[in-house]
């Protein structure tokens, strides 16, 4: 005869999203830090997964230190509109990076995924009002997102055009860099 | 048209080459077939250019064109070639057969760490020309082909080699781990040499080759623009410091001939590096001179072959024997450093018309440059704080705190490493090291050595050069670092970009400007700016 333990013991414990957020955080960032790292090739995903040393793997520690920021940012309520420094370093990177603008920052989506996923796992199902919330702040996350990377951009064309303002650019623009050097040597004193 | 699924998007550069950025391959290395767009291969030579310096093949070209407008026989070109090289140059040789793949080099490149690109690997981007080796010259490769790791020379394979050959800057960091000691920056310059036999070469190297044969300078300065400058930075030091500095020239007779890269004497930071010799040497009453002929330390031969590092080299001797001096002072350069002390006594060597240095101010002999007779300005300074010739007062510099970057030239090449350290020791109040994987030997290059550090590849070097401004940012949050200090002119002029972009707040310095500053002239005004203009501490209202 089938022992009565009660609702609690043979159901899992009904967990509010946030909850859960909070308990499979560790498990959560592991998974999602791997996809990010799925993005590059697959001897670069054993050593960015791999190594500790944050000197010798900027990349790995970049995207582990950059999403646990920003998962963190999400889950408080309080500071939910304002990116972490962390993370702007991580986007700094993808932002110079082999990618297009959506393979740079799609990874905020996959948050999504590895969320749905373990809540299945967790046995959560009935609760797609949490859940929904839950994608709306990403989706929001995600439009900030936007704006740092095109903050990057525009960082990494105003670097280029200091660059061609400093003088170096005579090097291969040929013409005259006597009379070149006179003139912007003129200007500079004005 | 069909929308791709989210999750393909993310995927798609890595799956193959994206049409968009040229990606990362995923696929086996023997297969890949190279994307070249705008930004991730720096402008090809002008035309003019290759047709002054006499190189084969010169024509306007593009490297994201299909035909690259190569020789017919392109290929029996460059197997004749390599088959010369192996046979004249027995280290490559033996670097393309003594590699047993362990992997020890992988993980150490700044550019296969900033991109995570495995043909970044320095083991597999030597395997681009291997397995070349591998199919023409080793009887295993003609036997077994692509079993044995071999595969046939074909266009894209040519490809390849210019792409990634151009994703290498030559800094020698994988090598220090090799365990065969296997200097991978060798065979970066054997690729490009074998790539200027068939005309495929890049202009920011070519044209301050072509300018250095002309005018002996890469920026093409004629004598007097050269010696009007080094005359306008005697100025500013004049207003700065109200103590006017003489500015030798083409000085017959002169114990000592000075030369550094023309950088120093026209591009910011650049410029106060070179204020700072001038200081120096003015309170050291030295007898010294400049020379407009031989007006450029870097030697970006030592980039494009043999051939032109060689010759490019001899300048500088040739000048010292003219002038009649008794050794060479060498400026805050990278590579030239590596040019002396590795190449220049088998190419030009031995200068036995010059005498083994001896400080004029110490009496301390150079031993180790008795061969080539140069010494770096950071030995020179380094000895004379050592013994006490030098007045200094740190507290000029308290506006600054540093951190110093290794160069990889001086720092691997020559084993520099003490002396620019010991200098800030007594230059600066305080000064804060970088992580120990990342100084000294294990330095991680800049990212735009070797002639990339040209506008048109801005993201591929600002990837290339994520692992030492990582570094940067770590010791700028840390200790409040807000100046990056180096011994190289490629490092100050490209280091300058890559913490604008990682870093902003971190500035770039050479050692010798921070000596500028610190040392007492007599006769001096009270200083209130630094050699920039800036205000000293204390001095800001």
């Amino acid at each position: 005869m089938p022992i009565h333990l009660g609702e609690d013991y043979v159901r899992p414990r009904k967990m509010k999203l946030q909850e859960l957020l909070k308990e499979k955080r560790s498990s959560i960032l592991d998974k999602w830090v791997d996809k990010v790292l799925n993005t590059y090739s697959d001897e670069a995903f054993q050593i960015f997964k791999n190594q500790k040393n944050q000197f010798a793997n900027p990349v790995g520690h970049r995207v582990k230190v950059g999403l646990a920021a920003l998962y963190d940012a999400i889950l408080d309520s309080e500071t939910e509109n304002r990116i972490p420094l962390l993370f702007e370093e991580f986007v700094l990177v993808r932002a110079v990076q082999v990618f297009t603008p959506s393979q740079a920052i799609y990874f905020i989506f996959q948050l999504k995924d590895v969320v749905r996923e373990e809540c299945e796992k967790a046995g959560l199902t009935d609760f797609y009002k949490d859940l929904l919330t839950f994608y709306e702040s990403i989706d929001a996350v995600a439009l900030l997102v936007f704006d740092l990377y095109m903050a990057s951009r525009d960082r990494l064309y105003q670097v280029r055009i200091a660059e061609l303002k400093s003088g170096a650019h005579i090097f291969t623009d040929g013409g005259c860099p006597t009379q070149l050097l006179r003139e912007y040597r003129k200007n500079k004193r004005n | 048209m069909a929308l791709p699924k989210l999750e393909e998007l993310s995927k798609s550069v890595a799956k193959g080459p994206s049409l968009m950025t040229g990606g990362i391959p995923k696929h086996d290395w023997l297969e890949t077939t190279p994307v070249f767009k705008p930004e991730n291969f720096p402008y090809p030579t002008k035309q003019e250019k290759l047709e002054y310096l006499k190189f084969p093949n010169p024509r306007e070209w593009s490297p994201e064109d299909e035909d690259w407008k190569l020789p017919s026989n392109w290929k029996d070109i460059i197997l004749q070639g390599f088959k010369e090289r192996i046979d004249k140059f027995r280290s490559f040789r033996i670097f393309m057969d003594c590699c047993v793949r362990c992997g020890a080099c992988a993980d150490k490149c700044h550019f296969f760490l900033g991109t995570g690109d495995p043909q970044n690997m320095p083991v597999l981007r030597a395997e681009l020309i291997r397995s070349v080796y591998r199919n023409d010259f080793t009887t295993a490769g003609k036997l077994f082909g692509k079993m044995a790791g071999a595969r046939d020379l074909t266009i894209d394979v040519l490809k390849e080699w210019a792409q990634y050959a151009y994703q290498c800057t030559e800094c020698r960091r994988c090598s220090v781990f090799c365990p065969y000691g296997i200097d991978t920056c060798e065979i970066t310059m054997m690729m490009r040499e074998l790539l200027h036999l068939v005309g495929i070469s890049i202009n920011w190297c070519m044209e301050p080759v072509a300018n250095s044969n002309r005018t002996g300078n890469h920026m093409g300065l004629q004598p007097h623009t050269y010696y009007e400058n080094v005359q306008y930075l005697a100025d500013d030091i004049e207003e700065i410091t109200g103590v006017k500095v003489d500015v030798p020239f083409n000085k017959k007779g002169a114990d000592i001939l000075f030369i550094t890269p023309s950088a120093d004497v026209f591009a910011e930071p650049g410029i106060y590096t070179c204020m700072g010799y001038l200081i120096l040497f003015h309170y050291l009453g030295l007898n010294y001179t400049w020379s407009t002929y031989s007006s450029e330390g870097g030697n970006f031969g030592l980039f494009t072959s043999n051939e032109m590092m060689k010759k490019l080299n001899a300048k500088m001797y040739a000048e010292a024997e003219r002038l009649g001096v008794k050794w060479i002072l060498g400026g805050e350069c990278g590579h030239m450093w590596r040019v002396v002390h590795q190449y220049m006594d088998t190419m030009n060597g031995p200068a036995d018309f010059l005498e083994e240095p001896v400080s004029p101010i110490t009496g301390t002999k150079f031993e180790n440059a008795a061969s080539t007779k140069m010494v770096h300005i950071s030995e020179f300074t380094a000895d004379l704080i050592k013994h006490g010739k030098l007045k200094l007062d740190p507290s000029r510099n308290a506006h600054r705190i540093p951190t110093f970057h290794d160069s990889c030239n001086p720092a691997r090449a020559m084993g520099l490493l003490d002396e620019p350290r010991y200098i800030l020791d007594h230059v600066v109040p305080k000064w804060h090291e970088m992580p120990e994987n990342t100084i000294r030997e294990k330095t991680f290059c800049c990212g735009s050595g070797t002639a990339l550090n040209t506008d048109e590849i801005m993201d591929l070097r600002m990837r290339s050069g994520l692992p030492r401004a990582n570094a940067v940012k770590f010791v700028q949050d840390k200790f409040n670092v807000n100046m990056l200090s180096c011994v190289c002119a490629i490092d100050r002029a490209t280091l300058l970009s890559l913490v604008n972009y990682w870093t902003p707040g971190v500035d770039v310095c050479g050692i010798s400007e921070l000596v500028g500053n610190a040392l007492v002239l007599d006769g001096e005004i009270k200083r209130e700016t630094g050699l920039r203009f800036e205000p000293l501490a204390g001095m800001e209202g």
